[in-house]
């Protein structure tokens, strides 16, 4: 093997296959700069000042919501914070130290639409890293499958929920599919590409000391690969938060999606605005339980990045 | 196991994509036209190609077709202005980014869906609350990639400008949003791909019958018509891999120097 003649060719992969995962692939770069702390201003302000800062679009946030539910027509829907969050405290907490503190609606609904996306995003991780692993290996099969892939990204899933339900039948399994097969295409996308641009260096390395097959997937490809499928699990995440809500639009019986359509039904609209209350703090959750894992599992690739490829 | 190989050419891969495609589908129809797997309702693909040949001509689908790509595009353009605006000051002045960051961050992980019954009461029906339904889930990425992008500006050329006499807002005009522009693009192709499939979901929530999602509702409803359901799926999945090539398209175009500035 002529390992110079090869090497400006070897390194194509990285930009070459000009669609795969382009518009993933760049939003890898984001998550890992750090804001530069007073990078434009010089000096920071002092704290008074930054609280205030830091207060004062929520304060109007708050401001303007209390201001339209004032509104005679308006008021009928939209609850006043207060209100509302005192209806999330009814709805979703308790006094009982039995139940943990939660309320009703957080164990008729709240926990089985988590259960339900976290399934799905289970079933997706799995699905979307075997395959994504097995077609980034071989640029064959990396081209053979990449029109259909970039088509399962743009299929608008959530038209499918009826052919879901078909499927499946009623129950839990339609709608935990419903959210894997939504969600597995960015995970999918940038296996691919983490897969498919281990670089050079490490390419060589293997090659050059016969690494055997086991070590090259465990110790080069999948955590060469691991910053995109991190990227790619992030996008997931928050459409896992929309499908849950949607799948359970139709043919449930709890979920905070039924819920939402049950206490707009109903005319409700305390408990609706309860339920986004809710919503924000789920995905507030999802989000800093996704960034502690990342900072964990990643830990080591700031320190590399700085000097490999 | 083997790392290292020639990337393969432009036209092999186009002629492997096309070899797989039809390939797959060829192996779908045989598999359930065998009887190999049994379930009702699995998606034929002659069948399915079938149903969209004839949504094809069929001009109620197409109207319905406009409408979802408008509101899409609708809320693809107020989310563009919003987000880059907000995004570039963000980036830009470190009191926007402290005052903006706790409502970037709790708005950006609710379900813009569950807003939309909400939009629909505040502003009536029609394209207007599945638009900005979209707009509030394609904002963020934008808003994001362009903060960080004005963030990443040279500094070199920052000082460039400076010791040229450029104030803060003429640096910021000449210097970092141009540099932000890049970025910029990409959270706008990110927020393509969400935004059509947000669509398409609020019509099923919120939609009134409009729409592919609208026509996709009214004909789920009798479960004969899921070859129909499966083609205009399929009919819109298209349209989104179109919009996607074409904006990598003016990406390559309008922004291709962006490549020596990579440098």
């Amino acid at each position: 093997m002529t390992i110079p003649a090869q090497a400006h060719v070897v390194t194509q992969p990285a930009q070459a296959p000009e669609s795969v995962a382009v518009a993933e692939r760049e939003t890898v770069a984001p998550p890992a700069r750090k804001p530069r702390k007073g990078s434009t201003q010089g000096t920071r302000s002092p704290w008074p000042v930054r609280a205030a800062l830091r207060l004062v679009v929520p304060a109007l946030i708050l401001g303007i919501w209390w201001l339209l539910s004032t509104v005679p027509r308006l008021g009928l829907f939209i609850k006043d914070p207060v209100t509302s969050c005192e209806r999330f405290v009814t709805d979703f907490l308790s006094s009982d130290p039995g139940s943990f503190f939660l309320g009703d609606a957080t164990y008729h609904d709240f926990l089985p639409s988590v259960q339900r996306a976290l399934e799905g995003l289970a079933i997706a991780l799995v699905v979307g890293v075997v395959v994504g692993v097995v077609l980034g290996i071989s640029p064959i099969l990396t081209a053979l499958f990449q029109p259909l892939v970039h088509l399962g990204r743009s299929l608008p899933s959530p038209a499918l929920l009826g052919v879901f339900f078909f499927l499946f039948g009623t129950g839990d399994s339609p709608k935990v599919f419903l959210i894997a097969f939504s969600i597995v295409w960015p995970i999918l996308l940038n296996t691919i590409d983490g897969v498919s641009s281990v670089g050079l260096a490490r390419a060589q390395t293997a090659a050059v000391f016969r690494i055997p097959r086991r070590d090259v997937l465990f110790s080069i490809l999948l955590p060469g690969a691991a910053p995109k499928i991190f990227a790619g699990i992030r996008t997931s995440l928050s459409f896992s938060l929309i499908i849950m809500i949607i799948s359970e639009l139709q043919k449930s019986e709890n979920g905070l999606g039924y819920l939402l359509v049950q206490s707009q039904r109903n005319f409700d609209y305390a408990g609706f605005w309860a339920v986004l209350i809710a919503l924000v703090l789920l995905g507030v959750a999802f989000n800093v339980i996704f960034k502690a894992i990342e900072r964990r599992a990643l830990a080591w690739h700031r320190g590399a990045t700085q000097q490999n490829d | 196991m083997k790392l290292m190989r020639e990337p393969l050419s432009g036209r092999k891969q186009v002629v492997l994509g096309v070899v797989g495609t039809v390939g797959s589908a060829l192996v779908a129809e045989l598999v359930v036209r065998s009887g190999l797997i049994h379930v009702a309702g699995l998606p034929v693909p002659s069948h399915v190609l079938s149903g969209a040949s004839r949504l094809v001509s069929d001009p109620v689908f197409w109207q319905q077709v406009f409408f979802t790509l408008g509101e899409w595009m609708l809320g693809l353009l107020v989310a563009t202005v919003a987000g880059v605006l907000v995004g570039g000051l963000m980036g830009a002045f470190r009191s926007v980014f402290v005052a903006f960051e706790w409502p970037v961050e709790s708005f950006r992980v609710l379900p813009s869906v569950a807003v939309g019954p909400i939009l629909v009461l505040l502003i009536g029906p029609g394209m207007l609350p599945l638009a900005l339904t979209v707009a509030l889930s394609c904002v963020w990425p934008i808003l994001l990639n362009t903060m960080y992008g004005v963030r990443s500006t040279d500094t070199t050329a920052v000082a460039t400008a400076r010791s040229f006499g450029a104030g803060n807002l003429r640096v910021l005009r000449q210097v970092k949003i141009p540099s932000a522009l890049p970025f910029a693009f990409t959270g706008v192709r990110i927020a393509a791909s969400i935004g059509l499939i947000v669509a398409v979901s609020a019509e099923l929530l919120i939609g009134s019958g409009s729409g592919i999602g609208g026509y996709i509702l009214s004909n789920t409803a009798n479960a004969t018509n899921l070859d129909l359901v499966y083609a205009a799926t399929l009919v819109a999945g298209l349209l989104g891999v179109l919009v996607n090539v074409v904006l990598a398209r003016l990406d390559d175009v309008l922004l291709g120097w962006k490549k020596g500035l990579a440098q």
